[in-house]
């Protein structure tokens, strides 16, 4: 922005030692543009404002106790006549004779910068502590050698760079800094005693407004005390500091030695450059040591002013305040809530926090898709994932097709949401636990859904991850994938009842099995598609042989509910009392089931142990009260006839019983009778194994790549169907319970 | 303003989108991967100040405290008979 007219504003308050200098050297500015100097003078008492007025600025006379730091430099700025005040403190000397042109062109950088600052160097004389800190301190902004404008965008990663370190967007120092009225009108200073200008920039900052920092526009800037007076300025300065951000110094005893050690060491190397050696330099580190001592001293003791008692601060106070009084301030809302939908961000302890800012109902975020999104070769997929257990089978799907589409071309990027804060390890460890435990995937890996940035498809995965998924920003589509009915994963309860919701919301489907696919449709009005999955067939391989004898082999998953274990067991029970020879072997639970009839429990087995104990094994068990397990694939792969449970979610998807599995009626004596007719038959046993080591070999997991992506493709090439969208009238209860269809009225 | 009747002849539209998407999506991934990196730098710096924070490391800092004087006294007095 173009600054036709500026004003240089200096608050002053017996300032003589410096303001003949400071007032010389702003006299000495080369610019092209009306400068007006204007002195706000709060009851100087030793000439100052003879100074100033001799040497041509305005003065401004108030009382002393109308000073306050943000609003003596509001008054500056409604009285000041330039397009921006450039404000200096009584002690701040212009180094150059191009400070002030350098502040101007910090202006021109952009249309809406509206602060410029510029560096502070240590007068000639001062300690080298000075001179080394404040060539570290700016040398955050440009190296303290560049123009530098920062400004906050709204992009996540952004946001989480400002809050976990909001200081170098936050910092402005009015010791020697700049101000455009236009954003003054917009955001002026808050008047507080002490720290206006961090306040100021804050506001400004996380307004959106830029801020400049130009390495030319530098003040000699610095103050050289005795160590009592440094301890008490310190304390008054924490003290503020405190009150008025809140900011607490971290204080005790190995934190400071560890600060005074590490800062003498900086003062150290930065003398040795200076070409400083011997006695000399062992002085001054000494100097050093002492000076960071009292400053940790000092800052401690001042950030924890609330707790000495009044006269002790006042001893301590270089202003002779004995007071703590806080000061309100607005909250920063970037720094306190941030840019990730409330649903995305769980709060420690508060597993369900996500379910509640998941209220009330709304539909899904969704940026207007281009037309040839559908059409484009690569798309990018960010996948939001719960949290796993080694072995998980939910999850070995899930990275199974993650694996699938960056083969197909796709790049991919996993965020595990994890609403009970329990998950510790990074991003990259996680990956690790994938690539190791699961599948070598490519993508990365983020603990948590800070680094969101959206993606041409984003994928909820389970019912947990449905909710932030709808809110998070930035994708084209949203794709639910459903690998089963898990509102049954929990007694008819909350969770029953949030799980279904997530059915409400408006997402396109692909579901595992045509089953799970048509009660989505049918029962929640969505557009579904399906997916079948692939089965290991290097680790499951088909043994056609002998067998060991009436040896049944009992996927016992007592953990899981819907796997119908105590079915099992209760069928076995029956088949046990007929033919006691039967060998019965259970696995794949940690808490071990204790059937009443002798059995083998191998507990939680690896894939290759599973693999051979199939191969040996006359029967397979493996139930599902819903979408079927990959256990009976795993088994049907390796030559094992399998007996499952009769229902539309088997027969759907693996056909009619004896086909490629034998299916029972859930019932004990159903269960047994399946088992004896395969142990009595081993022909037709056999039949049905190789029948269903076919039906495998159809179904490698490319081929469920190949549907996922077809399932992605058509959902992008064409538009929504308004009909199985989002609704706010979609009832609040359960669908299906019961397997029938429940309150499908309208409900108030 | 119509796009096609600006067209000019001989460019490959087609190929200029698939290139831009191509590079959209090459940077998209390399976002996540930076990302990555940033997200594991703060997840071990938050694990050092969660322990740093800890009572146990607190009341245990005046012997760290001791050590680092201890090692800073023995490799003082090494470098001093070293020089002798």
């Amino acid at each position: 922005m173009k600054i036709a007219s500026v004003t240089i504003a200096i608050p002053v308050l017996n300032g003589a030692a410096y303001l003949d200098e400071v007032l010389r050297a702003v006299g000495r500015q080369h610019v092209d543009i009306p400068v007006e100097v204007l002195i706000v003078d709060s009851g100087s008492t030793d000439g100052s404002v003879e100074i100033a007025r001799r040497l041509g600025a305005r003065v401004i006379e108030i009382p002393r106790a109308e000073f306050s730091h943000g609003g003596t430099r509001n008054l500056a700025i409604a009285e000041a006549k330039g397009d921006a005040v450039v404000f200096l403190t009584q002690d701040a000397t212009p180094a150059s004779e191009q400070w002030l042109a350098s502040m101007i062109e910090g202006f021109a950088q952009a249309d809406d910068v509206a602060l410029v600052f510029g560096p502070h160097i240590a007068r000639p004389g001062h300690s080298h502590v000075f001179a080394r800190e404040m060539r570290d301190h700016f040398r955050t902004w440009g190296g303290g050698e560049r123009i530098d404008v920062h400004r906050l965008d709204r992009s996540s990663e952004t946001i989480a760079d400002y809050r976990r370190y909001p200081y170098k967007l936050q910092f402005f120092s009015d010791v020697n800094g700049a101000v455009a009225r236009w954003a003054w009108k917009q955001i002026p200073y808050r008047e507080v005693p002490y720290a206006e200008d961090q306040l100021i920039a804050r506001e400004m900052i996380e307004a959106g407004y830029a801020k400049v920092f130009h390495p030319g526009a530098a003040v000699y800037h610095s103050h050289d005390y005795p160590p009592a007076r440094f301890l008490r300025r310190y304390f008054d300065e924490f003290r503020s500091l405190r009150e008025v951000l809140g900011h607490v110094e971290p204080f005790g005893l190995e934190h400071a030695a560890r600060t005074v050690f590490h800062q003498t060491r900086l003062d150290r190397e930065f003398m040795k450059g200076q070409g400083m050696e011997g006695l000399p330099l062992r002085r001054a580190l000494a100097r050093s040591a002492r000076h960071h001592a009292v400053r940790a001293l000092g800052s401690g003791l001042g950030a924890r002013a609330d707790r000495l008692p009044a006269p002790v601060r006042k001893a301590l106070s270089l202003d002779g305040r004995s007071t703590f009084s806080p000061v309100e301030v607005p909250a920063s809302p970037l720094l306190e809530e941030g840019p990730l939908p409330a649903s995305a961000r769980p709060r420690p302890r508060d597993y369900f926090s996500f379910v509640r800012s998941g209220f009330p109902r709304r539909p899904l975020t969704l940026e207007p898709a281009p037309g040839s999104v559908a059409e484009k070769e690569s798309l990018t997929l960010a996948w939001v994932l719960p949290p796993w257990d080694r072995g998980s089978g939910g999850h070995m799907t899930i990275f199974r097709l993650i694996r699938m589409m960056e083969q197909r071309g796709h790049r991919c990027s996993i965020f595990v949401f994890d609403p009970s804060g329990t998950e510790r390890d990074s991003g990259e460890e996680l990956r690790e636990r994938i690539r190791s435990g699961f599948v070598p995937i490519e993508a990365q890996v983020f603990n948590g859904l800070e680094y969101w940035i959206g993606a041409d498809v984003g994928i909820a995965t389970q019912w947990w991850t449905a909710y932030p998924m709808r809110d998070l920003p930035g994708c084209y589509e949203k794709l639910y994938l459903v690998q089963d009915f898990e509102p049954a994963f929990h007694a008819y309860s909350a969770e029953y009842i949030w799980a279904e919701e997530t059915y409400r919301m408006g997402y396109r489907c692909v579901a595992y099995t045509p089953w799970m696919a048509r009660i989505l449709r049918q029962d929640y009005g969505l557009e579904a598609e399906s997916f079948e999955c692939g089965t290991d067939l290097d680790v499951y391989r088909f043994q056609d042989g002998s067998r060991e004898p009436a040896t049944v082999t009992v996927y016992a998953r007592k953990e899981t509910a819907r796997r119908g274990v105590e079915l099992a067991l209760s069928g076995l029970a029956l088949l046990k009392e007929r033919r006691p020879d039967t060998r019965v072997v259970l696995f794949g639970s940690h808490d071990r089931p204790k059937p009443a009839f002798d059995h083998v429990d191998l507990g939680v087995v690896p894939p290759e142990r599973l693999a051979d104990l199939y191969r040996r094994s006359t029967v397979g068990i493996a139930f599902s009260l819903t979408t079927h397990s990959l256990v009976a694939q795993e088994m049907m792969a390796s030559g094992l006839p399998v007996v499952e449970l009769a229902g539309d979610n088997v027969s759907s998807a693996l056909g009619e019983s004896g086909e490629v599995v034998l299916q029972a009626d859930p019932d004990p004596v159903s269960v047994a009778a399946a088992i004896e007719a395969l142990v009595d038959d081993p022909a037709r046993a056999r039949a049905i194994a190789r029948r269903a080591r076919s039906f495998v070999e159809e179904r490698p997991w490319e081929r469920s790549g190949e549907q996922l992506e077809g399932a992605l493709r058509s959902f992008l090439a064409r538009p929504r169907d308004p009909a199985a969208g989002f609704s706010r009238e979609a009832p609040r209860v359960a669908a299906t319970l019961g397997g029938r269809p429940y309150d499908r009225g309208p409900h108030e | 303003m119509s796009g096609e009747g600006n067209a000019e002849p001989g460019i490959d539209w087609k190929a200029r989108a698939e290139d831009a998407e191509r590079r959209a999506a090459e940077a998209w991934e390399a976002y996540h991967r930076i990302a990555a990196e940033r997200a594991d730098a703060a997840h071990y710096k938050h694990l050092l100040e969660s322990r740093e924070a800890s009572f146990s490391w607190r009341i245990t800092a005046p012997l760290r405290l001791a050590r680092l004087v201890v090692r800073w006294l023995v490799r003082k007095s090494q470098n001093a008979l070293r020089r002798r």
